[in-house]
């Protein structure tokens, strides 16, 4: 059970949104309530805090070209989770910048013809019932770091390694599925912070449920995209012991 | 040489190391009090290993640092700038003591001897004239702190290093032998400061020569980055001059077409002017974006070497048919440290998916510049062709450094490997490639 918020201040558009999000509820009986919101104050008055929602956000509001940014940010700090969907008329808009920000699951332009409007909204509310079941519902586990005050996350499934090299001392790289970067952080915190991770050696920390194979005799770990780290001597046991 | 007692030589010779430490560590600013206790510690030390040693104790003191250096980087090709510094040093530090010596000698031959009774009055007062001359230099390298790292700098750019590494090593050679020779039985004193004061007036000499090269070297790499710079103010003015006829005659044509509408409106129907709407509509100057947001945009950026990439790379871009797009959402953006190394790192990046998206179909590549409280984001976008694999982007063995398919991202490894304020965020996002350059504010 999630809340799926409307901001938009023209009435006779949110009247429409309101409609096609109504309809999508009752057909698919889906377990979500609607807040229909006119202008940013009453927003952060029904804003609820809540583990997760859907947020259909207009981004120019009474003249504000930055309102809905604002807007998302805010709800992109209060719930890392939310899923947020823009709804604009502005064609030069910055979308690179909004997806480093915010993230966004979708845009919907209000220039397109009412009936791909409609399918746009469908489609997202169905999209994001889905990573409710999927993921928050079953509490599918993310790996989270932070650089600065900025945070990023990875969902654990796509994580494979993580790794340190001595040209960077105090740095932690990371390859996932879709993803590589790298982190201020130290590996035996990140061992110690999460239960699926092991430390093969002093430099590689994997994901248990993304290996492949191990060869004893070189010591090497063979990780899934044809990552592979190699294995110390004191964990060689500890690894092969992963494969029965 | 007056032949000197043994504390005198130890005095002499870690006095001497001490000079040449402190001068070195003054031009690579390291100024605290623990680096001068440090000092004399290994003062000190290098004074013991004179006693041993004697002449070729300085030979020594510099091979120490070559071989510490390139034991340090693990490689013959090290960073020859420190090196460079030491020899310096220690060349200057010589002429002083000559300087000294031979300013004691004069003055010892014509007056003090009578005056005071003291057996190694010379050498000392050698050195007292050699401490003078050491602080008054001292004293000139901390008052002349930019320009010596503003030369530093340019040596480095330049590529100059090798070359005055090896000839700050020959001097350096030559004066050592210099000073053995004068060991020798046969060669007289006056031999001797002879063949100094030549040797030292051929080094001003070449000094001065070098100035002077280094000079014409500076004004002509002025020259070719202005002509640069005119090159693309050329292209500049070529693109906002085809605007502008663009524009002139979608002006022309928009007028024809509303006064087509006022002429005899009654007995226009619904259908003419839905001709005449699309009409207009089709035109290109109503459809496109205006180059000239560029223009506007890139005001926001207040650090001009990057405005000056960005610029460059949009019409490099636009001369391959690619559209750069440049988002800027915040009222400025400012780069604090490093702006040199970021702005070649965004060029790299910009070269890379302008590069790859010339043989793609689409012709876009975004660059997005992201302020968060204390990050600044530089995100640069391209959409894959289909030939690329995309989990080969990410394919690699642990053992190999960097991401290098060729695509010039190894570079941008090395550098943000040096920098312990930059990331790199690699991230694949349906069909498009996005490299973000994250940069960490203040310390």
């Amino acid at each position: 059970m999630f809340s799926v918020y409307l901001l938009e201040d023209d009435d006779n558009q949110r009247a429409y949104y309101r409609e096609i999000v109504d309809n999508t509820i009752m057909i698919n009986d889906y377990a979500m309530n609607v807040v229909e919101v006119s202008n940013t104050e009453s927003f952060y008055d029904n804003f609820s805090k809540d583990q997760f929602g859907l947020f259909f956000l207009d981004m120019e509001i009474d003249g504000d070209v930055k309102a809905g940014l604002k807007i998302a940010e805010f709800v992109r700090n209060n719930m890392p989770d939310a899923r947020i969907v823009f709804v604009t008329t502005h064609e030069e808009m910055a979308f690179l910048t909004l997806e480093r920000k915010v993230s966004p699951l979708d845009y919907v332009l209000k220039d397109n013809d009412s009936e791909e409007i409609k399918e746009k909204i469908t489609k997202d509310i169905e999209l994001t019932e889905q990573y409710y079941q999927d993921s928050i519902y079953e509490k599918e586990m993310t790996f989270g770091y932070k650089i600065g005050s900025k945070y990023f996350s990875v969902p654990m499934k796509e994580l494979i390694l993580l790794y340190t090299e001595k040209e960077t001392p105090g740095q932690v790289n990371l390859e996932s599925d879709n993803r590589e970067m790298s982190f201020p952080e130290n590996l035996n915190a990140l061992e110690a912070k999460y239960d699926n991770l092991v430390r093969v050696d002093k430099s590689s920390l994997v994901n248990v449920d993304r290996l492949v194979s191990y060869d004893a005799r070189k010591r090497i770990l063979y990780l899934d995209n044809d990552f592979q780290c190699s294995v110390s001597i004191r964990k060689s046991s500890v690894v092969s012991k992963l494969f029965k | 040489m007056v032949y000197v007692s043994i504390p005198m030589e130890f005095i002499l010779d870690s006095t001497f190391i001490f000079f040449v430490l402190t001068m070195y560590t003054n031009m690579e600013f390291n100024n605290s009090f623990s680096i001068v206790l440090k000092n004399i510690f290994y003062s000190m030390i290098w004074g013991v290993i004179s006693l041993l040693f004697e002449s070729f104790t300085y030979v020594l003191f510099l091979m120490y640092f070559i071989v510490r250096k390139a034991l340090k980087e693990k490689n013959i090709k090290f960073d020859k700038s420190n090196i460079i510094i030491v020899t310096v040093s220690l060349i200057v530090e010589m002429i002083f003591s000559l300087l000294g010596s031979l300013i004691a000698r004069i003055i010892h031959i014509s007056q003090l001897k009578s005056l005071l009774n003291v057996n190694n009055i010379e050498p000392i007062l050698g050195l007292a004239i050699n401490t003078i001359i050491f602080i008054i230099v001292l004293k000139i390298i901390k008052s002349k702190k930019e320009e010596i790292f503003y030369l530093k700098e340019k040596i480095k750019d330049l590529k100059l290093s090798n070359q005055f590494f090896w000839m700050l090593i020959f001097i350096f050679i030559s004066f050592e032998v210099i000073l053995f020779i004068d060991g020798l039985e046969n060669i007289t004193s006056v031999m001797n400061g002879t063949i100094l004061i030549i040797f030292v007036s051929f080094l001003f000499f070449m000094c001065w020569q070098m100035v002077n090269l280094f000079k014409a070297f500076s004004t002509n790499q002025k020259i070719a980055n202005e002509l640069e710079q005119n090159k693309q103010m050329n292209e500049y003015l070529k693109n906002i001059q085809e605007q502008y006829d663009d524009l002139r005659r979608f002006k022309h044509d928009f007028k024809n077409i509303v006064l087509s509408m006022s002429v005899g409106s009654a007995e226009k129907t619904g259908k003419d002017y839905e001709e005449l709407y699309q009409e207009l509509t089709q035109q290109k100057e109503f459809t496109t974006d205006l180059d000239g947001k560029i223009v506007s945009e890139y005001k926001k950026i207040s650090n001009e070497p990057l405005r000056g990439l960005i610029i460059q790379k949009f019409f490099k871009a636009k001369s391959s048919g690619i559209r750069l797009n440049v988002e800027i959402i915040d009222n400025y953006i400012q780069i604090d440290n490093d702006v040199l190394n970021i702005v070649r790192i965004i060029g790299i990046l910009l070269d890379n998916a302008i590069e790859e998206t010339a043989n793609g179909l689409n012709k876009n590549v975004d660059l997005a510049f992201v302020k968060n409280d204390d990050i600044l984001e530089v995100s640069v976008e391209n959409s894959l062709s289909h030939e690329i694999n995309v989990k080969d982007i990410f394919k690699k063995g642990y053992s190999t450094k960097g991401a290098g398919h060729g695509t010039g991202l190894a570079n941008v490894s090395e550098l943000i490997d040096r920098d312990s304020n930059l990331y790199l965020d690699t991230e694949i996002v349906g069909n498009k490639l996005r490299i973000t350059l994250i940069i960490l504010k203040g310390r």
